[in-house]
């Protein structure tokens, strides 16, 4: 197999991962993630209620949601919110998702590990999941703009309006959760070093 | 050896989060902010710190509407002891003055207004509070401006909601369950 070989992303089935990483350490990210989220669902919990991790920017009275945003502005929440968790939840639980849980190699000259996908896994199927995550948390961003004047409030939402340590809190979650988000998304380019249909028989 | 790792790590995270609401009960238990995450808005003037919440938080026209303000200290978070204050309601646009209020005791740092609002108009609320023993803001009012939009709220019932959400979500998750399901998905190389 020439070095540079790259077979088409739908058949790939083995990728390497990039030196440092391990199959375990990929579970790192989903943690860090798991953590921002769990922080974000105590933070809207505080500051109104848990629904507005969904349905924020509106309020919910015990009969029905009132807000002071027009209906397209709320629409873009929670069609943002929904496909952001949707691509979030699928990322977290990418490790087990895509690899074969048994099938990790080691390659004995440079120690770095060979994951081998499941039947049907791909890397460009990793991308999709990237892509409607990315498609949530731009409509995510559009709602924090047409809300609260900034796209910057994807990051800085219950900051100014909150005192310590709610806002402390906040501030926390999206930090974790977006890192993680942001890591998982790119994945395939941060991890993996090389994407193969084999491994090399030395690693084997 | 790397399972331990994983548990190094989860247990790392448990204890920052164990840490950090540990953190988080005994300063709301100590400092007694009654700002601290209830969604009000709060301006900072000095070492003062003034907040309204609304009751409800969306008002409209004719409806009575509860403007609680809080006066706490910025250094420790607690309410101000004795003050005299009074509010002007106007309308943001063209600041007609809807309404005053004027001076009362106050013995501790809230005050509740009753108010019920004329027309559905973004208004804006001026809190000026006198506290009792600050040379500086005995003589001369704290003043805090409130922006309260009022009557353009949006209401949606669950059923509404759940319409739209519903079909959305299983849309969303079926178009991907079907692509994973896919074998060779995307062009061929």
């Amino acid at each position: 197999m020439e070095k540079n070989y790259r077979p088409a992303k739908n058949q790939q089935s083995h990728v390497l991962l990039r030196k440092g990483w391990t199959p375990q350490r990929l579970w790192i990210i989903s943690i860090i993630g798991l953590t921002g989220l769990g922080l974000d669902v105590i933070f809207h919990t505080m500051d109104t209620s848990a629904l507005s991790i969904v349905f924020d920017g509106a309020e919910w009275n015990g009969q029905q949601f009132v807000s002071d945003n027009p209906p397209w502005v709320l629409a873009l929440s929670w069609t943002g919110h929904i496909t952001f968790l949707t691509a979030f939840a699928m990322l977290i639980v990418m490790p087990r998702l895509f690899f074969k849980r048994d099938a990790a190699t080691i390659d004995s000259r440079t120690g770095q590990w060979w994951l081998a996908f499941k039947p049907g896994r791909s890397v460009r199927k990793m991308w999709l999941i990237a892509l409607t995550g990315a498609i949530g948390l731009s409509l995510d961003l559009a709602f924090h703009w047409a809300q609260d004047g900034g796209p910057e409030q994807v990051f800085l939402n219950g900051f100014a309006d909150n005192t310590f340590p709610v806002n402390a809190l906040a501030l926390a979650a999206h930090a974790l959760f977006m890192i993680a988000f942001v890591m998982l998304m790119f994945l395939p380019k941060i991890l993996f070093a090389r994407y193969t249909t084999t491994i090399p028989p030395i690693a084997k | 050896m790397r399972r331990t790792e994983i548990q190094k790590v989860a247990a790392v995270v448990a204890a920052a989060i164990t840490l950090f609401m540990t953190a988080n009960t005994l300063h709301s238990a100590y400092a007694h902010s009654a700002l601290a995450g209830s969604g009000a808005s709060i301006k900072t003037i000095d070492k003062y710190q003034t907040a309204l919440q609304l009751y409800p938080k969306f008002p409209s026209a004719g409806q009575n509407v509860t403007l609680h303000f809080t006066v706490l200290d910025d250094r420790d978070n607690s309410n101000v002891n004795g003050v005299y204050a009074a509010m002007v309601m106007k309308e943001k646009e063209s600041g007609k003055i809807e309404a005053q209020v004027p001076y009362r005791f106050y013995e501790l740092g809230d005050v509740s207004i009753d108010y019920k609002f004329q027309d559905n108009e973004d208004h804006v609320a001026t809190l000026f509070t006198r506290v009792i023993g600050d040379p500086k803001y005995q003589a001369n009012p704290l003043v805090a401006d409130f922006d309260i939009p009022v009557g353009q709220t949006t209401t949606i019932s669950l059923g509404e909601l759940l319409i739209q959400v519903v079909p959305f979500t299983m849309a969303l998750v079926g178009g991907l369950a079907l692509l994973f399901k896919k074998k060779n998905w995307g062009p061929q190389g």
